[in-house]
């Protein structure tokens, strides 16, 4: 497929050099917010931002590579909107616009509408001083210029690539894994090995559970990563864990959207299994038609793909926002454990606490040891209470609930014996429950990769690649069909 | 009135003519596109009491129907040479002896699908239908033919033991076991065929093992239990006998050979090849159908597994004729008859465009090659459009019985008939 060109130069929704001073100036701000200029720019701003920008996302969402760049997209805008939450709940909010606030942390600082091509913040950029901070020479002058119309894409595709090497570093084994057991379990099946049988399914409920365990973590690391800006971040497990602990039910909420609405996109890659030789106008066209009208159609499931990802992004961003918000303020991390990245933006902003020296145990905490032992163990139990209702029959519930409230109960006198232990028990049973719903959402979102495959198979992509959680690109166009198209 | 008492066989033969002649003419006149494949052929003769009286020997061809099974299209078996996974269906059965229909279709109508469990029925029946699963279990495909299939035709006009009238089936497909019989009143479990299938030696060892005086209670109530359940999967057969003296013979001997564990004989589709080797020398069959299976496993996505299977299904078809061309009994009096149960998609917007038959155009698409003695060879494929149902009519045209319940207006591939 051809990569759709991208456009010579974005229009630049430049600030213009009242802007660029310090946020003690209110008054310059709001004499350009008066001017028609200001409002045609702003209307200019707005336009870009939400039609060219958007439009440029759903096309980058066709390939491969450009799909990259717009991982990098997507990260830099959670970046900045997660900051501009924080800068709304402080009292600089009142004081000064965002972008005041942002200039403040330097030429580098977060923006809420990222390009996909052209530098932010030129003029900053250009009249910044020199390392050694005196004015910057005319050589330098010219590097910084050259720089300009390319430096969002590098940007981009700089962290695009470091988030998909994050990304798939954790769940990039389960799917491997899972397409391993596809392949050689098929194989296996096809050439009647049965004493390798087990293999395949035992490979593939090992990259199941291995994706599911990654993905646990993964969507809150990522809004890590893509905040701090920091490659590193994403391992943060620590203070991530935190994060989740915090905000159970808004991130079961987050892992519920992400499954759900995955739903309506692998039908769309699924439905092309019934077009060509179903419905004559596909049936009858050559392949050159058949290439054009396939392109349009996951043209339009682009279009479908970038704003949900978006969504997710916000989603998950807002989530990561508060998250972040509770634990600076409950003093659930220690010190180290705040990036120093977010320390510096939330003394700034004035919503950091002071934080304990050591953080607090984990104990039976999301994330812990214990949670998982506990949780796998309430999965073992259910599974085995499904097996037992498919083996015994539907008499067989009445014994599975009673197992179930016998698990509960019997853990009462060890909560009991202590203070607070009504809580306790409860926060516990609690995670408990997150530890389920979360494995049960993924297990949802795997399960339908599944369906979706043996309907209409993606070789490697299938299993490999997730739109919502890895690269989101929509190119299922068949080899065999561009080489035929080809006049 | 009439001087002579009327004879209900002439009567019967007249009309069917007459009614035929007059929907020919009216679909002549009527539509200018082609008529459905070989309307003109004079139907099969259409009454139950042909057969009355006590059956007779069979003296004329053995016929080896294969199912060339699991979907496939015309394009990976014989639409060119350059295409063919199947060299020897193309070249040996096609060019050198028989002859290739390769505008079979199954018709397109609500409620026909091109499934394998119903591509087979099509094939034992003579009739499109729309097959519901029985046991309505999901996936379980269990259906009941309602009309004789051409085992049950064979069997009543002849004296062939049910030994002889033979289905071979895959290792996987529980279903399929259980069309060796129609619930057509006239024919149905008295005429029926007989399975050979990795199945039915599991059942053949349990029934051994339980003759066993060593057996301890308990296990012995495990076998009987297990034994019933296999029994008893098709409930139209429970107080009717599913042994024979030549099939415990038979088995026996596979035990002897390939033992009881099942991991000696050959797999996938080579062991219905096994089976139907063994079956020649052993049960002398006089209708034999193999249902091979395995280009189905592309469903889940791998196309080397479709092309595989076909290379891997010629194979074995070359291995039977071979057999049949030593055996003296077989040679010049066997006919091969290979006919797919349903196509397979042609869709270009999917990696592999052939994954499934989800009853799309090319997957009511398939071919029949026939070949040996009484079989034409004009060496060239026969253009005319024929439908799938036509092979039933076909198979009692070769082996002269009549197909009473075959739907009569898709003829009987008359061109292959010398």
């Amino acid at each position: 497929m051809k990569t759709p060109a991208i456009p010579e130069v974005l229009p630049a929704q430049e600030l213009d050099l009242p802007e660029a001073l310090p946020a003690d100036q209110p008054r310059l701000r709001r004499r350009r917010e008066s001017t028609a200029g200001g409002v045609l720019g702003k209307v200019m701003g707005a336009f870009l931002a939400w039609v060219v920008r958007p439009i440029i996302g759903i096309l980058f969402c066709f390939n491969y590579f450009t799909s990259i760049l717009v991982t990098g997209w997507t990260y830099r805008w959670m970046q900045g909107l997660v900051l501009r939450g924080w800068w709304k709940q402080s009292r600089l909010h009142r004081e000064g616009s965002f972008e005041d606030f942002c200039l403040t942390l330097g030429h580098a600082a977060p923006v809420l509408r990222p390009r996909w091509l052209v530098r932010e913040r030129i003029i900053a950029t250009l009249t910044r001083p020199a390392p050694d901070g005196s004015r910057p020479g005319a050589l330098r002058k010219a590097f910084r210029i050259l720089s300009l119309p390319w430096f969002s894409l590098w940007l981009n595709l700089k962290v695009g690539i470091q988030a998909l090497f994050c990304t798939y570093l954790l769940t990039g084994w389960g799917c491997l894994l899972m397409y391993f057991s596809w392949e050689y379990g098929w194989l296996n099946s096809f050439n009647k090995g049965y004493e390798e049988a087990f293999i395949g399914p035992l490979a593939g409920f090992l990259g199941i559970f291995l994706f599911i365990a990654a993905m646990f973590y993964v969507p809150m690391a990522q809004v890590h990563q893509a905040v701090t800006g920091d490659v590193r971040a994403f391992i943060d497990f620590r203070f991530v864990w935190r994060l989740i602990q915090a905000c159970p039910v808004t991130y079961v909420g987050l892992a519920a959207f992400i499954a759900l609405a995955s739903l309506p996109l692998e039908i769309l890659k699924t439905a092309p299994a019934f077009f060509d030789d179903h419905f004559d106008a596909w049936t009858n066209a050559s392949d050159a038609q058949v290439l054009h009208m396939l392109q349009t159609y996951l043209l339009v499931c682009c279009a479908v793909l970038f704003p949900t990802l978006l969504l997710a992004r916000f989603l998950a961003a807002s989530v990561y926002r508060a998250a972040v918000l509770k634990v600076v303020r409950r003093g659930c991390i220690a010190e180290h454990d705040l990036h120093p990245v977010l320390d510096d933006w939330l003394t700034r902003l004035g919503l950091r606490g002071p934080l304990p020296a050591a953080a607090p145990k984990m104990r039976w905490g999301t994330g812990s040891i214990a949670w998982w032992l506990v949780g796998t163990l309430d999965l073992i139990v259910l599974v085995a209470a499904f097996l037992a209702v498919v083996v015994v029959g539907p008499g067989a519930w009445p014994a599975v609930l009673g197992v179930w409230i016998l698990l509960t109960i019997l853990l009462v006198p060890f909560f009991l014996i202590r203070r607070g232990a009504l809580a306790q028990f409860l926060r516990f049973n609690g995670r408990r429950l997150v530890f389920g719903l979360l494995f049960w959402m993924w297990f949802g979102f795997v399960a339908k990769v599944y369906v979706g495959e043996f309907l209409n198979r993606h070789p490697y992509a299938g299993f490999l690649n997730h739109t919502l959680v890895q690269l989101p690109c929509f190119d299922f166009i068949p080899a065999h069909l561009r080489q035929s198209a080809k006049p | 009135m009439f001087s002579q008492p009327i004879d209900r066989r002439r009567f019967l033969y007249q009309a069917a003519a007459g009614v035929g002649a007059i929907s020919t003419s009216l679909a002549g006149g009527c539509d200018e596109r082609e008529p459905k494949a070989a309307s003109a052929d004079p139907p099969p003769v259409a009454e139950e009491e042909v057969n009355a009286g006590p059956p007779k020997p069979y003296t004329g061809p053995n016929v080896i129907l294969i199912r060339f099974g699991g979907g496939v299209r015309r394009l990976e078996t014989v639409l060119s040479p350059e295409t063919t996974y199947c060299p020897f269906v193309y070249h040996e059965l096609y060019k050198k002896q028989g002859i290739l229909f390769n505008h079979v279709d199954i018709e397109s109508s609500p409620g026909i699908e091109t499934s394998h469990g119903q591509g087979t029925l099509y094939l034992l029946t003579g009739k499109y239908d729309h097959y519901e699963d029985i046991s309505h279990k999901p996936l379980a495909d269990r259906f009941e033919a309602k009309v004789p299939t051409i085992f049950e035709y064979l069997r009543k006009k002849y004296d062939i033991a049910e030994h002889q009238a033979l289905i071979i089936n895959g290792e996987d497909r529980i279903n399929e076991e259980f069309y060796t019989f129609s619930n057509h009143h006239l024919y149905g479990v008295r005429f029926r065929s007989t399975v050979l299938s990795l199945y039915r030696f599991k059942s053949y060892l349990l029934r051994e093992e339980l003759k066993s005086a060593e057996l301890a209670d308990k296990e012995r109530e495990e076998k009987t239990k297990q034994l019933r359940e296999m029994e008893n999967k098709d409930y139209r057969v429970q107080d009717r006998r599913v042994t024979s003296p030549e099939l415990d013979r038979f088995w026996a001997n596979w035990r002897n050979y390939y033992g009881r564990m099942g991991l000696v004989n050959p797999r996938g589709d080579r062991v219905l090849t096994a089976l139907a080797l063994r079956a020649l020398r052993e049960l002398r069959p006089k209708l034999l159908m193999i249902n091979y299976q395995d280009t189905d496993y592309v469903h889940w996505g791998n196309p080397h597994f479709y092309t595989r299977a076909i290379s891997i299904i010629d194979d074995g078809i070359r291995q039977i004729y071979e057999a049949v061309q030593a055996d003296e009994e077989y040679r010049n009096n066997t006919v091969f008859l290979v006919v797919p149960d349903c196509g397979r998609d042609n869709n270009r917007c999917m990696a592999v465009t052939y994954q499934h038959h989800f009853n799309s155009k090319c997957a009511h698409e398939i071919f029949v090659v026939a070949a040996g003695p009484g079989i034409a060879h004009p060496q060239v494929p026969v253009d005319k459009r024929r439908q799938q149902i036509s092979v039933a009519a076909a198979v009692g045209k070769l082996m002269k019985f009549p197909t009473a319940h075959v739907d009569g207006s898709a003829g009987y591939l008359k061109e292959m008939l010398l």
